[in-house]
């Protein structure tokens, strides 16, 4: 059972220092030199759905299926 | 400040080894049955409940992460995941704080902190946003390979 404490310990570690590095980059960052081309650009959708618009359609329920 | 984002990748993928031990919960499958006469189902139930516990979280996450950003919803997940799997060693002869402190406490745990680094290096590498979703939810799965029963076996009353 000691097994338990040290994974605990370990994990803790290696979550909790990662974690102070996770951080977004300013709004609008690109990196440098790169601009997107336009085959990226038509990847992305042009709406960013809300929560409760997302729950509205159609796709989400049948990701949701899909994934349980 | 310049933020090498291959430095929050390499963090990012860390993280998410740690994570991927659940993953390999089989490894304690037939020791915990063993010492605590406990059925392979009853164990396997943690895993179950574990990764259950990890869906309903990651969602609150999600919306957190939106509000606060990414280092407040990582550094939770990561405590309550460490937490979690240490209390776990209190379980002797207690089923329910094994499926407490692993499954329900780990298991908000890993949902907080799992989204995170997917999240994040999204938005760092919008050139190679496939790629970099790979390498991030592949450290999870990764994770688990460093988990071998064998290791484990001595803890263990056979």
């Amino acid at each position: 059972m000691e097994t338990f404490a040290y994974l605990g310990v370990a994990f803790l570690i290696l979550t909790v220092l990662p974690a102070f590095f996770m951080q977004n980059p300013p709004d609008g960052w690109k990196p440098p030199g790169w601009s997107p081309t336009a085959a990226q650009v038509s990847h992305r959708s042009a709406k960013d759905y809300s929560l409760g618009e997302a729950l509205r359609t159609g796709q989400w329920w049948a990701l949701c299926c899909s994934f349980f | 400040m310049t933020v090498n984002r291959w430095g929050i990748a390499i963090a990012g993928v860390v993280l998410q080894v740690a994570l991927g031990a659940v993953y390999a919960w089989s490894v304690f499958r037939v020791p915990l049955a063993k010492q605590f006469g406990w059925s392979i189902p009853e164990v396997t139930l943690t895993f179950t409940i574990s990764i259950f516990v990890l869906g309903i979280a990651a969602f609150f996450g999600g919306l957190w992460l939106n509000r606060k950003g990414p280092r407040i919803v990582a550094l939770t997940g990561g405590f309550l995941y460490g937490a979690g799997v240490f209390l776990a060693r209190f379980s002797d002869h207690k089923l329910w704080w094994l499926y407490l402190s692993y499954g329900v406490i780990g298991g908000i745990g890993l949902g907080l902190s799992y989204i995170v680094p997917v999240s994040v290096l999204v938005k760092w590498f919008p050139d190679r946003r496939g790629m970099i979703t790979g390498v991030a939810v592949g450290g999870f799965g990764r994770g688990s390979a460093y988990h071998r029963p064998r290791r484990y076996a001595a803890s263990f009353k056979q």
